[in-house]
């Protein structure tokens, strides 16, 4: 672990546009990825936006007045954007080869905070946990940093969270970067737009998950080889939704 | 304060997205709202917390007006209200709660306070790392304690897939070895260790992309093998463990498996033990530690080199599970262990044991039925197999430094065999022996240097010393035809010895260019020196009459081969070509029976390769190549040779360069998993000159002399298709292959005479992926085959099978196989029918376990089939081992 000063002055109104925090995220996939993701925040806009950093042969650096970097490729970003004015959380998905931008209100986390406390590089962090969509998440957030914002769609903890991982640890979130930036957001949310159809997410789950891809895999095996047939194929961060749970009980 | 009635509903709103930490049923609300000079803030932190700001109690932020609402509960006492805001000095206010007043309103105003935010970089332990091809999982975040093997750990890690027979994958591709700590036992024969050794001394498992054997080859030569490497903690040294199968049943069927290891830090040990006489071949999975065949690899010189034995007593291959006709007695043993004295030197030894009497029947009718030939044989077959294995190797591996690395491989391998039969040919009876060994001495050197970061020089030294000694013992007379002098004549008899020696040196270097490119260049030579010796004696009883002429070989057959051997590898975006260009300069000296003769043959040998992702769907991989193959020891002897009690074969006593080329395309729409998913196969190669045969037939004997003819052609084609059936969850697989071969033979001094044979096979699958207890899978295939000659044959047979599934819960399952076979050319008899059960029960989880297992259930004694051919056709019947139940049990520990 290794630290690194740069003093930066946060000033309310005319220096701090943006937060800028950036993570490390293990994508624990067939065929793991590890990848860079940042989180813009703007308390005055109270917004945030969240996304993928792209590898350097993708994106195309942009300068401006020597210092603004944009990110601009020809590739679509990943990202959410989170949006408390307009209760509204856009997140880029892709579903059978196809990519969609899909809106859904913010989506409430129900965090329970826990007595656990860790100290993470130099944050002391606490623990909350939280059942999400099918996963069970443990977040360790600092107190320090009062900012409802985290990375994907996480929101609302009483601190900027530095470690965040589901129980089977497929996905993993780690902070590996804090500054403040003086790009105003509106810079870095030009940078992640698309031209993609928007879809709300009821329809887009539908589209990924209509059809019957587990049955379909199984079936193709030659003779003497079988897999038990495990009890969900969706093994994105989110397998199970709110208006499905219904269904799960009976 | 009249504000805040007009902004409840924004506050519900609000607070439903912006979780309070608080039970429904609150009585006590704070609000209000926090503004600075200029107006009103956003997103600020309210947080309540208990006097000591230990332990928080409620949280909120401000919305978008700088309004709060905090639902506090019960709460009664004296606590403590923050206000905090990046850039602003935060706010303590002390507050009193108490139920008697349920809404308290508190306002504040932050001072603006430019803070110094620093910089920070972090870098944390994580749960996986990823570095480069490696990605490493630290155990310990993947385990609940309930893992007791590594196949259950490796379950848990994501991305790694372990199917129900124990294949692991990872994404869908089969793992290439499972290391531990670096080292491999097993090769492809993994499943030993996984499904057996306990999770606990795992410390970490590395998942290794683009895996190469030797580790300086790592990212320069053209890789997709993926390995898993266990890391072991460092205190589980000298843990014994492993398990024990025993499976019994009436008419004394048994199955005996047991599995002894240790894997400590430096040392390594692995037992293995297996007795059967199920028909279970045991040693699978260890032939290919014997010969590990790495070919077109680096430092894969001589993995091609072995004796070819012209006389067997075998059965052929069937077209149904060999097991079935597997009368056997079978004993292994085998010890391992992997030593690594310094931290630069490796010792690994591995031997193993096997003593096996195995029996098969059958019963056979040929129909000769071409040119001048028109007769029927029978024959009545029982053979015995004994066989006894002893194999020994040792590896030795000094690593001189990170970037050099000495090998030096020892094997040593002694087989006895001993085979008899009892035959009935055509009403006499008769008996052969074949009494014969054979010894394989190995020894193998390779130097590796990585001399730059991209560019690593091999060096490989190798010599292999084979001999195959025979006695072959007929005691019956069938060639008056061939011997009308001999009268007295009633027995035969012939000694062989086909032993070779060969020596090769290789120098391969391989160039990583910086744009990916990959250029490979090899310098060699290899020396290989046959002697084969066949002595064929006519006797009466045990007097020798004759030894007679032109059935004796003295062959010593000398071939040097130099050569130069180069490929160069292109990637321009989804294109990628291979070129190869290989040069020879052969030395050949051949002496038959004291005559000798050389020849220096020079040739060229060039192949080109397009591989080429047109899109995400469509994928074609295509491949031209010319080759010039010089002719081995068993095509240049002189003379004939005794290949089975009445047939002969002879050499062609001369050297002999057959060129040849082939064309490969492949063409693949889709993927594995999609909905539709095809590919197609073709394959056409010309031989431009080949070895065809001279046969002289009659009822008693044959007579087969290879002879040197031109163009041969073969074509194969080849599709699949998967089609999903949405509407029943089962997946329909339709398979289509043709194959038609053209030569030309001599039979019975006909003229040259072409032969044409076709094989059309079309079947269909279905398969379910139902989500409960049950599955099906069903499927019959066609396979019609047509020699043409001067007469035609042709048949076609049909293969059938269900096999069902039923797993009941996660201790209890059921696998019920059933097949039948069709041969449309019997006339009676023809159908066939087998099933097989198998049923387990996990009593304790992976510690103990119960099964049942039937084959054969329908009692099958027989199974006859037919195969044709360009001089007639002929009917086989093979006795079956009888229906039998086993119950089995597995310990582990």
């Amino acid at each position: 672990m290794f630290l690194s000063f740069s003093c930066l002055l946060i000033n309310a109104q005319e220096t701090i546009n943006t937060i800028k925090v950036e993570y490390d995220l293990i994508l624990n996939t067939d065929f793991p990825v590890q990848k860079k993701g940042e989180l813009i925040i703007s308390n005055k806009l109270n917004q945030s936006i969240f996304y993928e950093v792209l590898e350097n042969k993708e994106n195309k650096i942009i300068e401006e007045d020597g210092k603004i970097r944009v990110i601009v490729s020809d590739k679509n970003v990943r990202f959410n954007h989170t949006d408390f004015n307009k209760n509204i959380l856009i997140s880029s998905e892709s579903a059978s080869n196809d990519e969609f931008n899909v809106t859904e209100p913010i989506p409430s986390f129900q965090w329970k905070l826990q007595d656990s406390t860790k100290i993470i590089g130099n944050f002391e962090c606490k623990l909350a946990t939280s059942s999400f969509r099918g996963r069970n998440y443990f977040a360790w957030y600092t107190e320090n940093y009062p900012l409802k914002f985290g990375p994907w769609k996480f929101n609302g903890l009483p601190g900027l969270i530095v470690n965040a991982y589901d129980d089977s640890r497929r996905y993993i979130w780690s902070l590996t970067g804090l500054k403040t930036d003086s790009i105003p957001f509106n810079k870095y949310l030009a940078s992640v737009e698309n031209k993609l159809d928007t879809l709300s997410i009821e329809e887009f789950v539908q589209k990924k998950y209509g059809s019957d891809l587990n049955a379909r895999l199984i079936s193709k095996l030659p003779r003497n080889t079988s897999f038990k047939v495990s009890q969900t194929i969706r093994n994105g961060k989110e397998i199970r939704f709110e208006w499905e749970e219904e269904d799960q009980k009976d | 304060m009249g504000r805040r009635g007009s902004k409840r509903l924004v506050f519900l709103f609000f607070c439903a997205f912006i979780q309070l930490h608080n039970v429904c049923l609150s009585q006590v609300v704070i609000n209000g709202n926090v503004s600075n000079s200029d107006g009103t803030l956003n997103s600020v932190r309210v947080i309540l917390k208990d006097g000591n700001s230990e332990s928080t109690f409620a949280y909120t932020f401000t919305d978008e007006n700088g309004n709060y609402q905090l639902k506090v509960g019960k709460l009664e006492g004296n606590y403590i209200l923050i206000f905090s805001s990046l850039g602003y000095e935060s706010k303590t206010i002390q507050i009193s709660l108490h139920p008697r007043k349920p809404e308290i309103n508190i306002n504040v105003e932050l001072n603006e306070k430019p803070m110094k935010l620093d910089e920070i970089v972090i870098q944390t332990e994580k749960p996986i790392s990823i570095r480069n091809d490696t990605i490493t999982f630290n155990t310990k975040y993947f385990v609940d304690g309930t893992e007791q093997t590594v196949e259950q750990l490796l379950k848990n890690i994501p991305g790694i897939n372990v199917g129900p027979e124990g294949t692991i994958k990872v994404g869908n591709q089969e793992i290439e070895k499972l290391l531990v700590d670096g080292d491999d036992f097993f090769n492809r024969g993994y499943k030993i260790l996984s499904k057996n050794m306990p999770a606990y001394p795992i410390e970490e498992v590395e998942v290794l992309k683009n895996y190469s054997n030797n580790r300086l080859l790592k990212g320069i030569e053209e890789s997709n093998k993926v390995a898993l490497n266990l890391k072991l903690n460092e205190k589980s040294k000298r843990i014994w463990f492993g398990n024990i199968e025993a499976a019994f049943g009436p008419v004394d069927f048994y199955n005996f498996k047991g599995n002894l290891m240790n894997f400590g830090k430096q040392n390594k040990y692995y037992l293995l033990t297996n007795v059967n006489n199920i028909g279970y071949d045991a040693t699978g999975d260890l032939n290919s530690i014997i010969r590990p065949n790495r070919l077109n690899s680096p430092a894969s010189l001589g993995d091609n080199q072995s004796v070819r034995s012209l006389l067997n007593l075998s059965l052929n291959q069937l077209n149904f599970q060999q097991s079935r006709t597997n009368f056997n007695d079978a004993e292994l043993l085998s010890l391992n262990s992997i030593f690594n004295p310094t931290e630069k030197l490796k010792i690994k030894v591995l031997s193993f044991f096997n003593w096996d009497e195995s029996s098969f029947f059958r019963n056979r009718v040929d129909i000769v039925d071409t040119n001048d030939a028109n007769f029927v044989n029978t024959e009545m077959y029982e053979l015995e197999n004994k066989k006894q294995i002893a194999f020994g190797k040792l590896d030795l591996t000094y690593n001189i430094s990170n970037s050099k690395m000495l090998e030096a491989t020892t094997k040593y391998n002694y087989n006895n065999f001993n085979d008899d039969s009892n035959l009935v040919f055509n009403g006499n009876s008769t008996t052969e022996s074949l009494e014969h060994n054979n010894v394989l001495f190995d020894q193998k050197m390779a130097y590796s240097n990585k001399f730059k970061d991209k560019k690593v020089f091999l060096i490989s030294g190798r010599y292999i010393y084979e001999k195959h000694p025979q006695i072959y013992k007929l005691n019956e007379f069938f060639f008056t035809d061939l011997f009308p002098d001999l009268e007295e004549a009633n027995n035969v008899s012939q000694q062989s010895i086909n032993q070779m020696q060969f020596a090769g040196i290789n120098a391969h270097l391989l160039d990583r260019k910086e744009n990916g490119h990959l250029l490979e260049i090899q310098l060699g030579n290899e020396f290989r020196k046959d002697r084969l010796q066949t002595t064929f004696s006519i006797l009466e009883d045990d007097i020798i009459l004759d030894n007679p002429n032109g059935y004796q070989n003295l062959t010593n057959y000398q071939v040097n081969n130099l050569y130069f051997k180069s490929k160069y590898r292109l990637e321009i975006s989804s294109l990628g070509i291979t070129g190869k260009l290989d040069l020879h300069q052969f030395y050949n000296e051949l002496e038959n029976t004291n005559y000798t003769s050389i020849q220096n043959p020079f040739f060229v040998n060039p192949s080109l390769g397009f591989d080429w992702k047109i899109n995400d769907r469509n994928k074609i991989i295509t491949t031209y190549s010319f080759n010039t193959s010089n002719a081995g020891v068993v095509d240049v002897f002189s003379d004939f040779v005794l290949t089975g009690y009445r047939s002969f074969l002879k050499g062609t006593n001369g050297f002999n360069q057959l060129d040849s080329s082939s064309i490969i395309f492949n063409y693949q729409l889709g993927d594995w998993s999609d909905r539709f998913f095809a590919t197609a196969f073709v394959l056409y190669s010309k031989n431009h000159d080949f070895l065809s045969t001279n046969t002289i037939l009659s009822q008693n004997f044959v007579q087969v002399e290879k002879i040197l003819i031109k163009d041969r052609e073969f074509i194969n084609i080849n599709s699949k298709l998967d089609y999903y059936l949405k509407f029943i969850t089962t997946n329909l697989k339709l398979d289509l292959g043709y194959t038609r071969a053209e030569f030309k033979n001599i039979v019975n001094d006909s003229n040259l005479r072409k032969v044409t044979s076709v094989n059309f096979n079309y079947g269909f699958e279905l398969r379910s992926g139902l989500n409960g207890v049950f599955n099906f899978h069903l499927g019959t295939k066609w396979k019609s085959t047509e020699v043409q000659t001067t007469t035609n044959n042709s048949f076609t047979d049909n293969i059938s099978f269900i096999d069902l599934s039923f797993i009941f819960n996660k201790k209890f399952d059921i696998q019920v196989q059933s097949e039948r076979y069709y041969f449309g050319n019997l006339i009676n008899d023809n159908k066939y029918y087998f099933l097989d059960l198998e049923a387990r029960y996990r009593l304790l989880e992976d510690k103990l376990i119960l099964g049942i297992n039937g084959k054969n259930l329908f009692n099958t004694e027989s199974f006859r089939n037919v195969a044709i051919s360009d001089i007639g056709r002929s009917t086989s019947e093979y006795r079956l081992l009888p229906r039998f139940v086993l119950l089995e049990i597995e310990y582990r520990f």
